[in-house]
């Protein structure tokens, strides 16, 4: 009970740092090989907020939330690694934090990526897991050759639930996923995304503020060649 | 003789006329708010109340009842008399009173008639209001609103004895208790409407508070009697028994004053302090900025300041017992454990020599919002999207701000220094140090100390005109200002405004500014010295010149919020 008082508190420290801030960047890279294995390669990167994180890590809190110190920040970090690391088909778990600049990088080699839905289910709510089940975030059909990005929550709608000023932060806020294949690719159903010179490359750059507006979004069916 | 008679009767109806409403509120009463309607409408017609977001939502929400109300002034009220609202606690209820005058019987009981089921009782010329603990009496041109709010502890504690006065055996407690408290609110209410027994206008105090320039007042007549009545008889107090006593904090009556005035916007709060904090209170305070501050104050260089004058070592002697009577009266089963910690501290603390380290004279300076560049990384992709870290430039906001804090005990402050130096805390240079900060601070820092003063200043240009043999100054009415008082904050309005970064900004608050700038000047607070028992505070708000009244740019301000 009482971790879960502080994953919470956690979480709301998180969440507040990005709404004091608001410019941050999220990368999501993965390379999958013919298999169906690959690695992936998860960055957060809070470096443009760096001088406003500064000064809320001199305060103790902040709006009644307690603001992490470097050490909880290290020790919760590490946490997420141990889940991640434990993760069946999961391996090669590396990860870099910069406090310095705030910047944190996670990678690791799956199997399969079922195992990053397994990832992505042991950070959620039995019930959030259960729905992930039935929507995979990450799939992978061999004999349709089909790489799909998608997710269950309405992120537009979770974002809408937060207050309207606190939504200005996501202003500067940017997701960018990346995703290499061994075969050119044929087709992207999201016609934001850019398809590389070699074909077998694609990313697909995504303001929060757009995905707010549901003028874009990150979910993409991408065809490779069969 | 007739005519006599009539010439009486005309003065006698004057004088009962202008004879004010005050004289219905009893000497006893422990707060009394008045709202000055004639002053309120010399500064702005009905018209104008109607058509601001304000009227407007409480015209909406009558008119839904009764549709031909159209007008603050449909309600039957004498809006340009003065209204009052007074508050009397006992040990079993406390009653809230809203008195005002009556110009158009017939329209306020039409909007009271079209608003509620309960049915208005009419004696003589006397019309009476009856629902639950409110009670309304009125005639042709006074009326009395009275609340009770029964004292949850005075129930709990005389539960029994009341139960036996159940009027039958299916009332529930709360509902004798309802009954009960009605009854007491509802001869309240009829002693105060047909009160002629000793007023307020006896208290010596409350007069001394009134201002009949105002246009809303607040007088309290004793801070503690206040809390302990809305302390002591709450529900949460009861139930976690915390008692506290109030009777050793050394606050008297306290008073606010509002002025709407054609330049400034002015809100002035007088607290009474009782003779004991009074001489306590009196040495803190008896400290005069030095002179030689003001040689390193240059008016032009400031967007707001911040001045405070105490006497560190009278602060320091004083300031333990009177911590001991606050928490002692606070959590009275400590009392015995904070009066000993307040010993202790004096114990232990050498107050002369921290009054001369610290003088407790300190002027708070911000000069300017410059911007500064700061470095980030980021993300540069091939064609082939692999990734490269690179790292860009942005900028920031970065403050100068100009701390100095008087001092007479320049010899132990090198030592310090010497000791900073010496652990690198500080470089040396010529007339100055220059403290080392972490390379994320948006500034730098240098530390002078000159005049007995101890300059900290984030400036370059600052801590140029600050070891110069000839510094710039310009204090303009700011000196006399800081003089006179023991404490100032002040903020050029404008000019802040002007530097913040407002690209940047939300368009919401880039409005909000764009009103700030066109309409209001500087802003000053400033605690006075104590006069006799008196502490007196004032917050100043200017307007800008092209406004016609405060009172404007504040009915302007609430529409724009409500937009």
């Amino acid at each position: 009970m009482i971790t879960m008082i502080k994953k919470i508190n956690y979480l709301f420290v998180f969440v507040l740092l990005l709404i004091c801030t608001g410019c941050f960047e999220i990368v999501e890279e993965v390379n999958l090989n013919d298999d169906g294995s690959g690695k992936v390669t998860l960055t957060l990167n809070l470096s443009r907020s760096r001088t406003k994180i500064n000064s809320l890590m001199l305060l103790d809190s902040v709006n009644n939330y307690k603001v992490p110190t470097e050490k909880e920040i290290r020790k919760h970090f590490s946490d997420i690694v141990k889940k991640v690391k434990s993760t069946e088909e999961i391996s090669n778990v590396a990860n870099s934090i910069d406090l310095e600049n705030y910047i944190f990088t996670l990678s690791c080699h799956f199997n399969n990526v079922e195992a990053l839905n397994t990832v992505v289910s042991n950070f959620s709510s039995k019930e959030e897991a259960k729905r992930i089940k039935n929507h995979k975030h990450f799939s992978y059909n061999t004999s349709e050759q089909l790489f799909t990005r998608s997710y269950h929550y309405d992120l537009a709608n979770e974002i809408k639930k937060t207050k309207m000023e606190d939504r200005e932060v996501f202003k500067t806020a940017s997701i960018t996923t990346i995703y290499r294949f061994p075969k050119p690719i044929v087709f992207a159903k999201n016609d934001a995304a850019k398809i590389s010179k070699s074909k077998k490359a694609i990313m697909l750059k995504v303001s929060a503020q757009d995905i707010i507006n549901q003028k874009k979004s990150i979910k993409n069916q991408i065809t490779l060649q069969k | 003789m007739r005519k006599i008679i009539l010439i009486s009767a005309i003065i006698a109806s004057t004088l009962s006329f202008s004879q004010s409403l005050e004289t219905k509120i009893p000497a006893e009463v422990q707060a009394v708010i008045s709202i000055n309607g004639e002053n309120l409408l010399d500064l702005m017609t009905v018209t104008d109340l109607d058509n601001n977001a304000i009227g407007k939502e409480i015209i909406k929400d009558v008119s839904r009842k009764n549709p031909d109300f159209n007008s603050l002034s449909d309600f039957g009220f004498d809006l340009e008399s003065k209204a009052f609202y007074f508050y009397q606690p006992t040990d079993s209820i406390s009653y809230h009173n809203f008195l005002i005058k009556l110009k158009d019987r017939k329209a306020f009981e039409q909007m009271l008639d079209s608003n509620t089921s309960v049915a208005v009782n009419r004696t003589g010329n006397v019309s009476s209001f009856l629902d639950r603990e409110t009670t309304i009496m009125w005639n042709d041109n006074t009326l009395l609103f009275t609340a009770g709010e029964p004292s949850y502890s005075y129930f709990k504690d005389n539960e029994e004895r009341f139960k036996k006065q159940a009027e039958n055996e299916d009332e529930y407690y709360y509902q004798t208790k309802i009954r009960i408290a009605s009854g007491w609110t509802s001869n309240y209410c009829k002693k105060i409407f047909n009160y002629n027994g000793a007023s307020i206008l006896l208290n010596k105090n409350y007069l001394e508070a009134k201002d009949n320039k105002a246009v809303a007042s607040a007088w309290i007549n004793n801070y503690i009697e206040l809390m302990t009545s809305l302390t002591g008889r709450g529900l949460f107090n009861y139930s976690i028994g915390l008692n506290p006593n109030f009777n050793n904090l050394g606050f008297g009556s306290m008073n606010f004053n509002l002025y709407f005035e054609k330049d400034a916007t002015r809100l002035t709060y007088t607290m009474n302090t009782d003779n004991k904090w009074k001489k306590s209170i009196k040495k803190m305070y008896k400290s005069k900025i030095n002179r030689s501050f003001f040689k390193y104050f240059d008016i032009n260089d400031v967007l707001g300041y911040t001045s405070i004058a105490l006497n560190t070592e009278a602060v320091l002697e004083e300031y333990p017992n009177m911590m001991s009577d606050i928490y002692g009266g606070i959590l009275p089963k400590f009392k015995e454990e904070t009066a000993v910690s307040a010993e202790l501290l004096s114990l232990i603390l050498d107050e002369k020599a921290i009054g001369e380290l610290i003088t407790g004279n300190a002027l708070l300076i911000l000069n300017d919002l410059g911007e500064k560049e700061v470095t980030y990384t980021t993300y540069e992709y091939d064609d082939e999207y692999n990734e490269t870290e690179v790292e860009k430039t942005k900028k920031e906001m970065s403050p100068d701000f100009t701390f100095m804090i008087g001092s007479e005990n320049e010899e132990f402050l090198y030592k310090v220094i010497d000791l900073g130096v010496k652990h690198s805390a500080f470089e040396k240079n010529a007339n100055y140090y220059k403290l080392n900060m972490p390379n994320d601070v948006p500034f730098d820092l240098y530390a002078i100390i000159k005049d007995e003063i101890v300059f900290i200043t984030s400036s370059e240009k600052q801590l140029k005109n600050i070891v110069s043999s000839s510094p710039h100054s310009n204090v303009g009415t700011h000196k006399n200002r800081i003089r006179k008082n023991a404490a100032v904050m002040y903020l050029n309005i404008e000019k802040l405004l002007s530097k913040l970064p407002v690209d940047e900004f939300r368009a919401d608050d880039k409005k909000m500014i764009s009103f700030a700038s066109k309409n209001l000047g500087n802003a000053y607070y400033t605690l006075g010295k104590v006069k006799g028992s008196k502490l007196v505070s004032e917050i100043t708000v200017e307007t800008a010149s092209n406004r016609e009244n405060s009172l404007r740019v504040l009915l302007d301000f609430i529409d724009f919020l409500a937009k």
